[in-house]
């Protein structure tokens, strides 16, 4: 199991693995059902503070996103809606494009990023209309 | 409740890891671990104790020649009566046949009480190299801060390791000068009395050193590295010079108020090392 | 029982006429991983040596695993301290100063011992003075954690270290306080490190704390924000004074909701343009600049 999680961003660290779980769970990497790394091992091996693991698995109890369970660990919900691997998997060459559209265009990083909240607000409030 | 899949029986905080070492480890004692503390005295001391064996092993081989040099001396030149003024007023209670032989065993005790402490004075928080305590204080003093350990103990640790240190050398060249002596070839009972003057002897030599040790500590406490090599140097000079013959007169022969005022001055000494030390920042 | 490892309050210190501590406060949580960051004079070894018991502050307190008052022998079982200089004894091998160091704590872990020894590569019959600054760092740290202290307090700790030892002793840190729950607060000039695995940060600049808090709190707190003058010719507002300033373009870091910002300063001629998640660095360069 490799997460990727970056300390330099400034988003905090918790989050990132929140999604990067989630992200696993879309894609189907893991199931529902599947048990997730102990903590321990999860904050060694990619050089967390387990505190900041412990957050993290409390976050995505929280969520609905896994299932704790006591003396057996942490454990994939059952029934988690989300998109078919295969869709998540052509979704990302979709949004390759777009993104390699819009660098030609000029934008940075943040800016594609903030184009994209932003867009995606604009949609939300026409679908609400 | 915790993610981690091992069953836990520690103390579990909020957060889910478990919080404190209690459950793990032993109750502590407040015993003080003598054993560790005077180990590391050891390893500081281990060097000069070396050295000073070899010195005393040399003054123990030097000793039956020294005594058949200055007897010879002596005779030759009849000085004898002078260096019987030298060495004090004890003399003139001792048969002559004697006289040579502690003599010259008081003037090697006086060696020693003037060169262990260069060697082996310290507090703990200052140590000597094989220069003594003319060496800078060193970082690592921060380690020995570190420990659970006050530092009075420390610093009266240390000063007894140094006069263990002290009581072996003294008690090796008395039984090497015995030794020594045996060789010559003497009567059992004219061992047996030059032994008696020497044993006393030894013992207010030992008091003399206590406390040159302590004071020479103090030395270190007090004055920062430069200052401290300069007095040192300066009272080693002083002592072999100036303060030769009160020191010989001391071993040869204190009266029980002499002893008691150096004894009351050596532990008033450490005694202001330790509270010098406890005050000082590092 | 406080829910805080370290507690220190208004501490003053003065040396040489200067403000080396300047009512310096700040907390540790229990079981948190804290940064201690700051320029260079900023009183981090200063703080951490009085709290330690080696120098003392002119007034305030400081309160160590709940225990008010100066640090105590009783209390030196339960915490371990790797100072700035890493000199060990020179009279003494690798090997002697862990076993000196064994007997002076009851719940000195034998098994990590062996452990670290082979981990860290510590070369046991070399002479202290022979260490090289790295393999020193490395010792300092075995001694440290062998203890079975609930508090490590850790000056410089990967200073020398190459990247490779950095990460191992990074895993170790980690590892320690995911079995023992041990509190760690270490002083570093890498922001980086504690980007990686402090929970909590401390931040000081001359002789007091500027920043405080969880580093979640703070990397959601601040932000960079950029501005943008209406004219060129406009005053800067006294809100915005020291941003840097680029034509019509205002750059800096705040603490303030954008949005209550950006409703400030309309009527000074001020856009607010973006607000995005400031690093550590940013953070710490805006508030030492000041």
């Amino acid at each position: 199991m490799i997460f990727r999680i970056n300390p330099h961003s400034g988003v905090p660290m918790y989050l990132q693995l929140v999604a990067q779980v989630r992200h696993a769970v879309e894609t189907g990497a893991l199931r529902p059902g599947d048990q997730l790394p102990a903590l321990r091992k999860v904050a060694e091996d990619m050089v967390m503070n387990p505190n900041t693991v412990a957050k993290a698995y409390r976050e995505m109890e929280h969520a609905g996103l896994i299932v704790l369970r006591q003396g057996a660990g942490a454990f994939v919900a059952q029934g988690q809606a989300h998109a078919e691997p295969r869709a998540v998997q052509k979704g990302r060459t979709v949004v390759r494009r777009a993104v390699e559209a819009l660098r030609d265009l000029g934008l940075d990083e943040g800016a594609i990023r903030r184009l994209v909240d932003t867009t995606l607000a604009e949609i939300h409030e026409e679908a609400k209309r | 409740m915790s993610p981690d899949s091992r069953a836990h029986s520690r103390p579990v905080g909020a957060h889910g890891l478990p919080v404190g070492a209690h459950g793990l480890q032993p109750v502590r004692g407040e015993t003080t671990p003598l054993a560790a503390i005077f180990y590391r005295h050891w390893l500081e001391l281990r060097r000069p104790v070396v050295v000073l064996l070899v010195a005393a092993a040399l003054m123990s081989l030097l000793f039956p020649w020294a005594v058949h040099g200055v007897s010879s001396y002596l005779a030759e030149t009849g000085n004898l009566a002078r260096e019987v003024r030298n060495v004090g007023p004890a003399v003139e209670r001792m048969p002559r046949s004697l006289v040579v032989a502690w003599a010259v065993h008081v003037q090697f005790l006086v060696l020693v009480t003037v060169l262990v402490p260069l060697f082996v004075a310290g507090t703990g928080l200052s140590h000597p190299s094989p220069s003594g305590p003319l060496s800078p204080r060193h970082p690592s003093l921060l380690f020995t801060l570190s420990l659970p350990l006050s530092r009075a103990t420390l610093v009266a640790t240390r000063f007894a390791a140094a006069l263990v240190v002290a009581m072996t050398l003294v008690i090796l060249l008395l039984l090497m000068h015995v030794l020594g002596m045996l060789v010559v070839g003497p009567p059992v009972t004219l061992l047996a009395a030059q032994v008696a003057t020497m044993v006393p002897s030894a013992l207010r030599g030992l008091i003399a050193i206590a406390l040159a040790l302590a004071s020479l500590g103090l030395v270190t406490v007090i004055l920062r590295e430069f200052w401290a090599g300069m007095v040192t140097a300066l009272g080693t000079l002083a002592a072999l010079h100036w303060w030769w013959t009160s020191i010989t007169h001391f071993i040869a022969g204190a009266t029980v108020g002499q002893i008691a005022a150096a004894l009351a001055g050596t532990v008033a000494i450490v005694a202001a090392s330790i509270a010098l030390a406890r005050a000082k920042e590092y | 029982m406080t829910d805080a490892a370290i507690r220190v309050r208004e501490l003053r210190k003065t040396y040489d006429g200067r403000a080396v501590l300047d009512r310096m406060s700040f907390d540790v949580p229990r079981g948190s991983i804290c940064g201690l960051v700051g320029p260079n004079g900023a009183g981090k070894t200063t703080t951490l040596r009085v709290l330690m018991g080696f120098a003392s502050a002119e007034t305030g307190s400081t309160a160590v695993l709940g225990v008010d008052g100066p640090m105590t022998p009783a209390l030196l079982q339960r915490v371990a301290f790797v100072p700035e200089a890493k000199d060990l004894y020179p009279f003494a091998r690798a090997g002697e100063m862990i076993r000196l160091t064994r007997g002076f704590y009851a719940a000195w872990d034998h098994a990590l011992e062996a452990a670290l020894v082979g981990e860290l590569e510590i070369p046991l019959r070399t002479w202290c003075t022979k260490l090289s600054k790295g393999t020193l760092a490395r010792l300092w740290l075995l001694l440290a954690l062998c203890r079975g202290a609930e508090l490590l307090i850790l000056d410089e700790p990967t200073d020398g270290l190459d990247p490779v030892a950095l990460d191992r002793v990074q895993r170790l840190l980690v590892r320690q306080v995911a079995d023992r729950g041990v509190t760690v607060l270490f002083s570093t000039h890498q922001l980086g490190e504690v980007e990686q695995i402090a929970d909590h940060l401390v931040m000081v600049h001359r002789g007091r704390c500027v920043v405080e808090g969880s580093l979640d709190d703070i990397r959601q707190r601040y932000r960079v924000v950029r501005c943008l003058l209406d004219d060129e010719r406009n005053d800067v507002p006294a809100a915005l004074e020291g941003w840097r300033r680029d034509g019509r373009f205002l750059t800096g870091v705040s603490s303030d909701d954008p949005t209550e910002m950006a409703e400030r300063l309309v009527s000074s001629g001020v856009q607010v343009l973006d607000a995005q998640p400031a690093s550590l660095k940013d953070v710490f360069l805006d508030h030492v600049a000041r």
